[in-house]
Order: structure tokens, then C-alpha cells, then sequence
């Protein structure tokens, strides 16, 4: 299902949730207000006990009674005729629903549209005519009556003296005196027709009140049918109140962009409204105050919903916040310096648009002595204190997210790959936070790439020595066993000997290209102890003493007196000064010094050898130390062509440098190393 | 006495055939196995004298086999490896081997350490009786006698010049003591040392052809780089 009928479905129901809680409020308070002045005969259906019935009769008997003894209604005489013209014209209007009769014998005044004679005979006695069933007859002493052959006691019933016979009733009972009312003597009837008939000439009160009682039945009907139908949504509305809540979400949005400015309006008109339904409610009417309590409900139900979907944004959604946001947005499409100075002449110039109203409203208010324009001057000055304020803020988290990325441009420096800078989405720096975070998620990357390489790399290396030794290990074994054999030729054993000294370069190649990628990886292990630089030189040299005496070389050596600490591994340090001299003697010329020099220079001790090549050096200082990665342009034919590549990487890894300098033919090799100060 | 039955094992058939030659060539009877578990079973089955044990091998590696081996028996073991870290010497010697030969080794120093080790096997009984008042300095394969004042390497004496003598019986006496060329001039040639490193060194050279197995990768005189030099103590 997709969400545009979801939606729609919530909608209806959260429309019978309204409409049935409407008519139900309604009919709740209609019907508290209907039950207390409810008259029950309408429910029964006889017409002729009805309120209505009784008044019209009461009022028809006040006509006559008036009529026949002159009574005015006003004092006008014209105009008094005019009533009576009217009242009596209502009476024959009801044509044969209604007959009447009236006679005052003091004036001989007598009003009738029958002959009396068959109805009510000279003892008062009064016999009906067919089709008739209901009277009521004043005798000039009292009142009596009939209805459906039945006596009626005018007098016991409450209803009529809520008419307008309560002044005739009371005057019977020989209570006040009033003169207007004074129908003593006087013989009134009014008979009333048991099927009461449409008059097709004229207006008959009596067949109106008698069809709209009908329709009153009907009414009842349909607003109990309607009652039934709104508590039956209620119940719906409650069973669904999942999706009713869904809608109330939906409703909570859109009253979430409607402006504060709009709203506390609205909330001012609903309180007055609320202050005015307490103190008036009982002086309303009841359409009135029923409806006034349902839209107040309403009311307080969108605000419920406004404040519990939107929080604090209730108030945060104002129109100088959407001014501002939309502000941002606009800002959002500049690069970020002309954004920043941008945000600084709007400043400016709402802040002297503000001013500006601002003194013009105060000028008003001082001259129209008013404090409504005064208001206004203070809502701007306040305005542009919060845009000020707003300004500033925005000014500071920019200066601190400035501070956060340069943190982080340290962390990335100092090799932190995995913390990231998170800004807020709609920061200033926000693009700078994200290219930053890309650039860090790139170096971890590479980073781990690299070493998983290299890793790879030295696995490799280490499986593929292994690999290497084993077979070498029989080839030396056997080349062993061979050179032992006595009866072979003489070239043969030569050829033996050859086999066996490649087997040993190789041996020795083999275990350079183990250290030398140990060493690279930073997988070697290193001892690290105090140890005499000079002695360790001279302990080299002396070892070597043998080689450098048969070499046609001489080694000029300078060493201070004193020992020059340094703290290294001894061990890897003699491979590197070991290789460097027999890189020395290996490709020294003939009859050349080498030297071999240790000076201490602050708290660095440096070495130099340095020796003329016997052969061109057609590469560069780079190149050199690189023959273990780059293909080599001047092989040589003995050694491992590793020795420099594992003098650098060790003194390196052992805290040290190794600079190699070819200016012509003179090879100098240059190792700094840090001296330790002595203890004692 | 009949020679001493030594055990090959070796996942590489024509290493431990090499290896087995050049034994039987110095007269040891040889039996050879592949793998870690023919290994136990030979050594289980037979009267052994020494073990070669490689350490990659398939269904019982050789660090394994040499610990199963020592809870049991004190026969000397000499591993051959490939692996030639210091960690892996380490561990094969703290595994209870009694020498570690890293491959591609120089079948002349095997032998040499064979022969080391079947001495000491089968004399270090009674030696040990002998030894009285701690005159006897011992380190490894070497023995000093501070009275004769004569050196034994694996039971044989080693022919040294005075000067020699000076140095190996300071050093013998300071065992795992680092001495620097210049204290060692001093008290040996009884003068003020000046650049002597040369000569000092020459005569540890000499000392190191005399004592060490293989002399370029020495067990006992060692140099301890930039500081001096040393016996071992083990």
C-alpha cells in the first residue's frame, strides 16, 4: 500500500473520530438542555395534550374572552381592533377544526361560527357533535372540559396554567382581581375536531401544530438515528486509533509550518472566546454555547496536537526564523567566502532597516501619544537584537569548528585514520569537514593497502627463502660429498669448485634478501644497547684486518680518543660498517686510500668513507641503494649487490642515516647517528 | 665399542641421504627417518646416540617430536632448519635441542658438532665425577683448568701460546663479562694499551680457530660490537 492512501485511510478515519465526537458533544449538551423543558406527549403522539395544543387553545379562549368583554390589548382603539380583527380571523382560519362560541350576557355580545343550540343546550349541558372530541367550556363560573369522552380537570392540570389561562384559572379560583380578566357570567366554548382536517381556504394553526408534532416524532427518529451513528464512528475512531494518531502526526506537521505569529493570534481569540463562554454560558443559547464548547474543544485539541508533535518548534517556527532559514539556503549555493560576507552586509543591513522602523515608530508613538506604535518600536528593536544574537552564534560555532578542523588536520598528520570530524549538516565549514573526512577515509586506505602489501611482500620474501634453502641445502650437501671424490678428472673437480663457491653466493644471497626485506618491513628485531661508535669501527676494521692488509689499499683511519656514545644494536650496526668495507675493498682502485673518518659534530656523530671507485659510476645516489627494486646497471659479480640496500635500511632502522654522495669517481658514504650524553 | 647409532630425520629424502653418507663416512651407523612420527618409533625401537631433527615436517614437527622426545630420554638432539632467526634458535634450544644448525649448512660443521656432541653424550658421566675444588671452569664444550691452566674442547686439549693462555683464562674466569680490547691488552701484555684493537683481535682470531666450531660464527668468543669481547657463558 502506498503512503498516499495510507494517509487517505487515516484521514477518514480521524474524520469519523471528528464528526462523531461533534455530534456526540452535541447531543450530549442538546440533550441535557432538551430534557429539562422536554414535553413527554409529544412522544406519545396525542395531539391534544400537547404544550403547543394547550396554548393555542388557551390563547383562542383569550380571544374570545377578550373579544366579548371588550378588553383591550392596547389602549389604541384603532389598533386594539386591529388584534381582534387579527385574532378572530386566526380563529376562522382553523374552519372546521374548531368551533367556538362566546356570549357575555351584560353587552349581549356574542361570538360563533355554529348554531349553538344542537351543541350546548340552555342547562350547560353540552353533547358533541360527531366527529368532535375534544371541548372546553366556561359556564361563567367555572371551567370544564372533555376529551375522548372523558372528563378534564381544566384546573388539576399544571400545563395549563402555564398558558395563557392561568389569569381565567386563578380568577375562578376567587384568587386576585383583575378586571381585564373579569369573565364572569360569561359562556365560552371551544370545540376542537377528533381528526383535525387541512383548511384549503386558510391557515389553520391547530392542522400545522398537529403535522409538525408528526415531524417532531420523525426528528427524534432521525437524531437518535444520528446519535447511534456518531457514538458508532466514536467507537470506530477509538478502535482505530492507531491510524487516527498516524493522521494526528500528519495534522501535527502541517499546524508545524503554519508561523508562531499566526498561531498566538489564534490562541488570544481562543481565550477571549473562552473567557467570554464561562462567564456567558448560562445567558446563551443553547445553539450557541453548544457550539461555542465543541470549536473550543477543537481548539485545545489542535494545540494538544501542535504541542506534542512539534515541541519547542511551536515556537521556534516563527516568521523571522523562516526568514532567516530561507536566508541559509540562499547563503547555502555561495562559496563559502563570499557566504561569510554576505551574512555580514545582510546584518548590516537589516540592522539599520530596523533601526530605522524602529525611530520611525517611536516618532509615531510620541506624536499620536499612542503606545500601540510604541510596541512596535520595541518588537524591532527586539528583532534586531536577536539577529544580532543569531549573528554572533553562528559566528562562534564557525570560529570553533575552525578550531575542531584544525585538531583534526593534526590528528590526520599524527596518523589517526579512523576518528571522524562530524559538523553539523548546515555548518559553514560543513563541505571543508566532509572533504576532510574523504581525504582520511582515502589515507586509511592506502595506508592499509600499503602495509597489506608489504606484509604480503615480506611473507612472500620469508616463504620463498624457506623455499630456496631447502633445495640449496641438498646442492650444497652433494656438491660436498662430490669434491670429496678422489678418482674424478682434474677439470671435473674444478668445475665442482665452481659449483660450490655459486652455491655459497647464493647462500649468501639468499639470507641478504631475508634481512634486507626484514629490515624494509620493520619486522626485524633490534637490541638496542650503549655501545662506542669508535670501537665499534676499529673492532670492524680489525676483523677485516686480514683482507684490508692483502688489499693493495691503504685505510687512513681517524677516530677521536674519546668514546663516542651512541645507543644501537651492535650486531646490525658491524653488517652495515662490515659491508660498507668490503663495498671498499671490493671496488676501490688499486693503490687508493680509503678513509674511514668519526667526527663528532654537537650531538651528532658522523662517519664518512670514503674511496675512489675502480669502475665508472654511471648512477645516481638513488639508484644505488635501489638495485634491490630497480634492475641494476652495474652487476657485479660477487656478493649479493644488497650491501649498501642493507647498510641503509639497518643504520636507518638502528636511529641512524646513511647518505651516499658519487661526485666522478669518488664514493663517499656519509652515517649521522644521535650521540647518547653519558651518564657518569 | 661398537659406533654410535645416530638418527637422520628429514622430510627431504636426499638431505637426510647426504647427511647419512657423510656420517657413515665417519664411521656412525645411521638410521634415517621422514617424519616426526617414524621419528618416536625409531627412537622408541632402537638404541640411539644422536638425533638430527628437522622442524617443518609433516604429522609431527620437530619442536614437538624434541619435547616428546625429552620427557623420556636425554639423547642429544642438533636441529636442522631453514628458519634462521634468532627467535627460532631460541625456541628450538629452550625446547630442550642441544644445538641448532640453520639450513643450507656447511656439511664440515655438522659433522664437527656431531662429533661434539656424541663426545659429551658418551664421556660427560665420568667427567663430571672427576671435577673437585671448582678448579674446573665449564662453559659448553669448553673446560678450563685454572691450575694446569690448559683448555679442553669437548674433552680434547687445545694447544695454545702463552699469550693465548692469558687471555683465555681472564676471559674463562670472567665468563659473560665484556672486556674491552684496551683492558685486555693491559692485563695480559701488562702495558698502557694505545690502539690495540688490531692486535688483540688477531689473537682472538687465533683463539676462535682453536675453540670454535665454525670460527666465523663463533659460539663461545664472541665480539660484542662497539664494547669488547667476551666468553659466553652456557
Amino acid at each position: 500500500m502506498d503512503t498516499k492512501s495510507k494517509k487517505f485511510k487515516a484521514f477518514k478515519y480521524w474524520l469519523c473520530f471528528f464528526i462523531g465526537l461533534n455530534i456526540v458533544i452535541l447531543f450530549i449538551i442538546g440533550g441535557l438542555t432538551v430534557a429539562t423543558n422536554f414535553d413527554k406527549a409529544m412522544l406519545y403522539g396525542d395531539f391534544k395534550e400537547t404544550q403547543s395544543f394547550k396554548e393555542n387553545i388557551a390563547s383562542k379562549f383569550n380571544t374570545l374572552a377578550r373579544y366579548i368583554t371588550d378588553n383591550l390589548i392596547t389602549d389604541d382603539v384603532d389598533e386594539n381592533q386591529q388584534y381582534l380583527d387579527l385574532y378572530l380571523a386566526e380563529l376562522q382560519d382553523e374552519g372546521q377544526n374548531l368551533i367556538y362560541y362566546a356570549k357575555n350576557p351584560k353587552n349581549q355580545k356574542v361570538l360563533s361560527n355554529v348554531e349553538i343550540g344542537s351543541i350546548l343546550d340552555a342547562k350547560g349541558s353540552i353533547s358533541l357533535p360527531d366527529g368532535y372530541d375534544f371541548y372546553i367550556y366556561y359556564n361563567g363560573e367555572e371551567f370544564t372540559g372533555g376529551k375522548s369522552g372523558k372528563p378534564l380537570d381544566i384546573y388539576r392540570d399544571r400545563e395549563y396554567k402555564n398558558t395563557l389561562l392561568r389569569p381565567y384559572l386563578e380568577k375562578t379560583a376567587g384568587h386576585i382581581e383583575q378586571s381585564e380578566y373579569d369573565i364572569q357570567g360569561c359562556q365560552i366554548l371551544l370545540v376542537v375536531k377528533q381528526d383535525i382536517v387541512e383548511n384549503p381556504y386558510a391557515y389553520s394553526s391547530l392542522y400545522n401544530q398537529r403535522r409538525q408534532l408528526d415531524y417532531v416524532k420523525w426528528i427524534l427518529l432521525g437524531a437518535f438515528i444520528v446519535f447511534i451513528l456518531g457514538l458508532g464512528l466514536l467507537v470506530l475512531s477509538v478502535i482505530k486509533r492507531k491510524q487516527i494518531k498516524e493522521f494526528e502526526k500528519v495534522l501535527g506537521k502541517v499546524l508545524g509550518k503554519v508561523f508562531l505569529e499566526l498561531k498566538v493570534p489564534v490562541l488570544f481569540m481562543g481565550a477571549i472566546v473562552f473567557l467570554i463562554m464561562v462567564q456567558q454560558f448560562f445567558y446563551m443559547g443553547f445553539p450557541y454555547a453548544a457550539l461555542s464548547a465543541v470549536i473550543f474543544f477543537w481548539f485545545i485539541y489542535l494545540i494538544r496536537i501542535d504541542l506534542k508533535n512539534n515541541g519547542t518548534h511551536v515556537f521556534t517556527n516563527n516568521i523571522v526564523n523562516a526568514v532567516i532559514k530561507s536566508y541559509k539556503a540562499f547563503e547555502k549555493k555561495r562559496p563559502f567566502q563570499k557566504a561569510l560576507l554576505m551574512r555580514l552586509y545582510a546584518l548590516v543591513g537589516s540592522e539599520i532597516l530596523l533601526i530605522i522602523l524602529s525611530l520611525i515608530f517611536l516618532l509615531a508613538s510620541f506624536a499620536g501619544n499612542s503606545i500601540f506604535y510604541f510596541i512596535f518600536t520595541l518588537i524591532f528593536i527586539g528583532l534586531g537584537v536577536y539577529l544580532f544574537y543569531r549573528y554572533v552564534r553562528r559566528y562562534t560555532t564557525t570560529i570553533d569548528d575552525i578550531g575542531r578542523i584544525i585538531d583534526q588536520t593534526d590528528r590526520i598528520r599524527q596518523g589517526d585514520t579512523t576518528t571522524k570530524l562530524n559538523l553539523s549538516p548546515d555548518a559553514d565549514l560543513f563541505v571543508l569537514s566532509q572533504n576532510l573526512n574523504t581525504i582520511q577515509e582515502g589515507i586509511a586506505e592506502a595506508v592499509e593497502k600499503s602495509i597489506r602489501s608489504e606484509r604480503m611482500k615480506v611473507e612472500l620474501i620469508t616463504n620463498v627463502s624457506h623455499d630456496l634453502k631447502t633445495p640449496l641445502t641438498s646442492i650444497i650437501s652433494y656438491l660436498d660429498l662430490l669434491l670429496k671424490e678422489e678418482d674424478l678428472p682434474e677439470h671435473v673437480k674444478d668445475y665442482i669448485r665452481i659449483l660450490a663457491q655459486k652455491s655459497e653466493r647464493l647462500k649468501l644471497l639468499i639470507q641478504d634478501l631475508f634481512d634486507l626485506s626484514k629490515a624494509v618491513s620493520g619486522e626485524m628485531e633490534f637490541e638496542k644497547k650503549n655501545l662506542d661508535l669508535g670501537k665499534l669501527i676499529e673492532q670492524t676494521l680489525a676483523d677485516l684486518d686480514d683482507r684490508i692488509s692483502q688489499s693493495q689499499l691503504i685505510f687512513k683511519v681517524s677516530i677521536p680518543d674519546g668514546p663516542v656514545p651512541i645507543i644501537s644494536d651492535g650486531n646490525k650496526l658491524y653488517r652495515v660498517f662490515l659491508n660498507l668495507f668490503n663495498n671498499a675493498l671490493k671496488y676501490s682502485l688499486a693503490g687508493t686510500r680509503v678513509y674511514v673518518d668519526l667526527v663528532t659534530a654537537g650531538q651528532k656523530a658522523i662517519v664518512t668513507i670514503k674511496n675512489i671507485a675502480n669502475y665508472e659510476m654511471n648512477f645516481t645516489e638513488e639508484e644505488i641503494v635501489e638495485r634491490f627494486v630497480r634492475g641494476d646497471k652495474a652487476r657485479s659479480s660477487e656478493g649479493s649487490g644488497l650491501g649498501l640496500a642493507i647498510a641503509q635500511n639497518f643504520t636507518r632502522a638502528c636511529g641512524g642515516d646513511l647518505d651516499i654522495k658519487i661526485d666522478g669517481d669518488l664514493f663517499k658514504v656519509m652515517l649521522t647517528f644521535n650521540i647518547e650524553k653519558q651518564n657518569s | 665399542m661398537e659406533a654410535p647409532c645416530i638418527l637422520v630425520v628429514d622430510d627431504d629424502r636426499e638431505i637426510a641421504r647426504a647427511i647419512s653418507i657423510n656420517l657413515q663416512n665417519e664411521g656412525y651407523k645411521v638410521i634415517e627417518a621422514y617424519d616426526g612420527l617414524q621419528a618416536l618409533e625409531a627412537i622408541s625401537s632402537q638404541d640411539i646416540h644422536l638425533i638430527i631433527l628437522d622442524i617443518m615436517m609433516p604429522k609431527l614437527d620437530g619442536l614437538s617430536a624434541t619435547m616428546k622426545i625429552r620427557q623420556e630420554k636425554n639423547i642429544p638432539i642438533i636441529i636442522l632448519s631453514a628458519k634462521s632467526e634468532d627467535s627460532d634458535k631460541i625456541l628450538g634450544l629452550s625446547m630442550g635441542a642441544d644445538d641448532y644448525v640453520t639450513k643450507p649448512f656447511n656439511p664440515m660443521e655438522l659433522m664437527a658438532r656431531v662429533k661434539s656432541q656424541i663426545r659429551r653424550y658418551m664421556t660427560l658421566g665420568d667427567v663430571s665425577m672427576k671435577e673437585k675444588n671448582n678448579r674446573i671452569i665449564r662453559t659448553g664444550r669448553l673446560a678450563f683448568d685454572t691450575e694446569t691452566r690448559t683448555l679442553t674442547a669437548d674433552g680434547h686439549s687445545v694447544r695454545l701460546t702463552a699469550t693465548e693462555t692469558k687471555i683465555v683464562e681472564l676471559l674463562m674466569k670472567n665468563l659473560g663479562r665484556v672486556f674491552p680490547a684496551e683492558e685486555i691488552y693491559e692485563r695480559v701484555w701488562g702495558e698502557v694499551a694505545y690502539s690495540v684493537e688490531n692486535t688483540v683481535m688477531v689473537h682472538i682470531r687465533r683463539i676462535r680457530e682453536k675453540i670454535e666450531i665454525n670460527p666465523s660464527e663463533p659460539e663461545y668468543l664472541k665480539v660484542v660490537w662497539g664494547i669488547g669481547y667476551k666468553i659466553e657463558k652456557i
